[in-house]
Parts: C-alpha cells; sequence; structure tokens
C-alpha cells in the first residue's frame, strides 16, 4: 500500500513517536492526579510536550499550550468562546467543516470570502472591503482540500488593526509552515497533532493568546473543591484525563520536527509532489489543481478525472494499491468555492516518508487508470 | 530545612521548577501535603530553606504567582505554614 493520504493523518511516522507512545502506557499514569512515580512522570511528559510546542510555535507561555483531542475539538473550544447567536463572522472560502458546522449550530452569522483558487491578494482585497462588518475571523492557514496556502499573516494583521479577534486553523500547516503564534496577534490557532506534527491520533492542540471558555467541565486536577472549572490555564480547558500516550508520542513528533525543521520537512514533500505533477501532467484526461507559484501550495494535490467518476478513479487507486481520498473532504464551503461541489475532487497528500519510487508508481497507476478508463 | 511554594496547578508548579532550575535554584515539582490545601489537589515547588528569598525573587520576575509558602513536613500529614 502506498499512502498518499497525510493530510487525513500521517501513517508514516518517526520511530521514535512509536516507541514513546508504547513506552508510555507502560510507565505512565495521569498527570495532576496523584504523587507516585507514574504520575509525575507523565507531568514532566505533557509539561515538556507543552514546552516543545511552544517553541516551535513562538508561544510566551507553556501553559498557553492547551492539549486536546483533536483539531475539531481545538476549534469548537474557540469558537464557542468567540461566538454567540447572530455574532458577525467572516470566514474564509476554504473552511472545513469544523469550523463551519459549529458555526451553524451556534446560528452565527457567516460570510465567506468566497475568492478564486491561488488567489491570495483578490482573498485580501475582500477581506479589505469585510473587515468592518465581522465581529470575528476564522481563517484556514492552508486548505486541506487544495493545499491552498492562504495569506494568514495579512489577515491577522488586518485582523488586529481593526480589533477583530481571529482564530488560525493551522490543521494542514502544522509541521510544514512555519507560524509565530505570538506574532501573528491571532486569538487561537488549533491544530490536529496527528498530522504534520505527526503524533498519534487522539491528540490535538489549542494556541491560546488569553482566556476562553470551557467546553468540557470536569475533573482538572486543581482546585477540586470549586464547583467551577479553574480561572486559569490550561487547566480551564482541559478537563478530565488526558491522553498521556498520545502526547508523548506527539512530543516525540515535535521534537523530530524542530530536529529536522519545517521547512525541510515542506520542501521534501513538494519536491515529491512536484515529481508526481511532472509525469502526469502531459495525461491531458487528469485535470490537476496546480498552483501557478509553487509558494501557494503544500504537497496537496487535488486532481479531477474528465472521463471517469472521481469515486471510480480512487476505487481504482485503491484496488491497485494507492491510498488516496475522495469526495468533499468534509469541506463543502472549499468545493463550492472551487467550483468543484458536484464532482468532488481526489486528493493526494505526500508525505516526507514518502520515496520517489513510491511517487513513480502511483503515478503511473494514474496514468494506466486514466487511460483505460472506458474499462471502468 | 526545604520549604514548599503551593501553586494553583501542577502545570504553574513545573513552570516554576524549570524558572528556578535555570537560574541554578535547585527545585522539585511535589504534591502539597493535603492540610495545607483545603481546596483540593494541588501542587507546589520544593525548595531548600536558604534558596527561598532568592526563589521567590526569580518567581516575581517571571510573573509566575505562588499561593502559599510552608514548611516541609517531618513526617506527613503535619505540614506547618509559614
Amino acid at each position: 500500500m502506498i499512502y498518499l493520504d497525510s493530510a487525513a493523518t500521517s501513517l508514516y511516522k518517526p520511530e521514535s513517536v512509536l516507541t514513546a507512545t508504547v513506552e508510555a502506557m507502560h510507565t505512565m499514569a495521569s498527570p495532576g492526579r496523584g504523587a507516585h512515580a507514574p504520575a509525575m512522570l507523565a507531568a514532566e511528559c505533557c509539561f515538556s510536550c507543552r514546552e516543545e510546542i511552544a517553541a516551535l510555535f513562538h508561544v510566551p507561555q507553556p501553559e498557553q499550550v492547551v492539549f486536546t483531542f483533536n483539531a475539531t475539538h481545538a476549534l469548537n473550544i474557540a469558537i464557542r468562546s468567540l461566538v454567540r447567536e447572530g455574532t458577525r463572522v467572516l470566514i474564509s472560502g476554504y473552511e472545513h467543516n469544523s469550523v463551519t458546522r459549529p458555526l451553524y449550530a451556534l446560528g452565527a452569522e457567516v460570510k465567506i470570502l468566497d475568492t478564486p483558487l491561488f488567489r491570495p491578494e483578490l482573498f485580501l482585497e475582500q477581506a479589505e472591503k469585510m473587515i468592518g462588518w465581522a465581529e470575528v475571523v476564522i481563517c484556514t492557514h492552508v486548505s486541506n482540500v487544495f493545499g491552498y496556502i492562504l495569506p494568514i499573516e495579512a489577515i491577522c494583521r488586518m485582523c488586529v488593526s481593526n480589533g477583530v479577534p481571529v482564530v488560525i486553523d493551522a490543521s494542514q500547516s502544522a509541521g510544514m509552515l512555519e507560524l509565530d503564534f505570538a506574532s501573528t496577534g491571532a486569538a487561537f490557532a488549533a491544530m490536529p497533532g496527528h498530522k504534520g506534527l505527526m503524533g498519534p491520533q487522539g491528540t490535538g492542540v489549542l494556541l491560546c493568546k488569553n482566556d476562553a471558555f470551557p467546553l468540557l467541565y470536569g475533573g482538572s486536577g486543581s482546585s477540586s473543591i470549586s464547583q467551577s472549572m479553574p480561572e486559569f490555564l490550561p487547566d480551564r480547558l482541559e478537563a478530565g484525563t488526558h491522553n498521556v500516550c498520545g502526547i508523548a508520542g506527539l512530543l516525540a513528533g515535535v521534537r523530530y520536527i524542530r530536529s529536522r525543521g519545517c521547512g525541510e520537512i515542506m520542501q521534501r514533500e513538494r519536491a515529491l509532489m512536484d515529481r508526481f505533477v511532472h509525469a502526469v501532467r502531459e495525461e491531458t484526461r487528469l485535470k490537476l489543481f496546480l498552483a501557478p507559484d509553487a509558494s501557494l501550495q503544500t504537497a496537496v494535490l487535488s486532481a479531477l478525472p474528465l472521463t471517469m467518476e472521481a469515486e471510480t478513479f480512487a476505487d481504482r487507486l485503491n484496488r491497485d494499491g494507492i491510498a488516496v481520498r475522495t469526495g468533499l473532504h468534509c469541506a463543502p464551503t472549499a468545493h463550492r468555492t472551487a467550483g468543484t461541489i458536484g464532482s468532488g475532487t481526489v486528493r493526494f497528500s505526500f508525505s516526507s516518508f514518502n520515496t520517489e519510487q513510491q511517487i513513480d508508481h502511483a503515478a503511473e497507476i494514474c496514468r494506466k487508470i486514466v487511460k483505460n478508463a472506458e474499462y471502468f | 530545612m526545604h520549604m514548599i511554594l503551593l501553586c494553583r496547578s501542577l502545570t504553574t508548579a513545573q513552570k516554576a521548577a524549570r524558572v528556578l532550575q535555570r537560574k541554578g535554584i535547585f527545585a522539585s515539582v511535589i504534591k502539597a501535603p493535603q492540610q495545607a490545601n483545603p481546596g483540593g489537589c494541588t501542587y507546589g515547588v520544593k525548595i531548600a530553606e536558604r534558596n527561598l528569598e532568592p526563589a521567590l525573587k526569580v518567581l516575581k520576575a517571571d510573573s509566575i504567582p505562588t499561593e502559599k509558602i510552608l514548611e516541609e513536613p517531618e513526617r506527613p500529614g503535619l505540614g506547618a505554614m509559614a
């Protein structure tokens, strides 16, 4: 199986992540609950993970790094801290359902910056016109469907200068693109631990500039006598037992990324994607959603076969051992903006652990399937 | 003799310990004695008594709050408030 679905979750992970996760299962208990060695070991692991993440994303204090169970959980905390019924929220045209569904559930008034794919200048132009209306802005750093890198620093500057809190969805950028959280002035940045940060599933992170409202209420290992969640981070947002094994793996993943550097990882992934594109681009029956400027796209590539259904194409790829994702990718907003809501797309997302041989083989299979479309 | 600087949370205690260690003050995170902590689970930072004043200065400079200061009990459950 050649795994080209890293945008969903990182199947290929550094060996250190596996080792750390399993080791934690044997040795670590629950932090903040006991005074015995396994509990203190768990506590040390969690704190170290906060420190590493704070360093990676330039977060002033480790307690501003809050553990969640995934990016969706993190986004729900952020959104529910800022949005009520009728709150005017401006979002990009490339948001995931983990942003749009909570907004819908809360009854927010939402406007979408539905500008064309890979046109950041048009995005900013429209944002400039609408920022005066917005009470909150939520923007993905990178589209999970198209790999489109949105001008997040510019959007944050615009929001800060207009006094509008901004939430960054860093689900597809964390571990691949640099993000200086403190400099952005964003209220929150949400990310999963299991994609670019290479940790296990069941982990996520919310970076918090200031306070937030709890989503879950329960034991925090502090101020137990009080029936309110603690007033301070991270305890306020971390009710219940942590996924300590997951956090141990996440710590190993973040250390790996810091040792290798986001830039090098992104460079490797893009080189693999470019190799794939070079091998298939002559095939005119396969439409590729490729940015004219490479600096506008990560190693996530949507494609649309023109002579068969996207589902059929993906199914054939899967049968030939190529794992991709097809459909709307939990991001109908992105597909509406890009004009692919009717067909969906087939998404190839590359990992720095993929090999050139895997890429060459996947490209060959793609060409073969498209060429023989009439048989399917 | 050792002192325990009670903190509002485990994370604060860990942060305090890290900051103190970077300044050359040996500090370890411990769970606070129950009697010293009517509010429930609390953690603190244990330091040598001689380091109390410099430790408090370091923590104040880094805006790390401490709740209470107590002497480490000689036997469990017999903590004295300082």
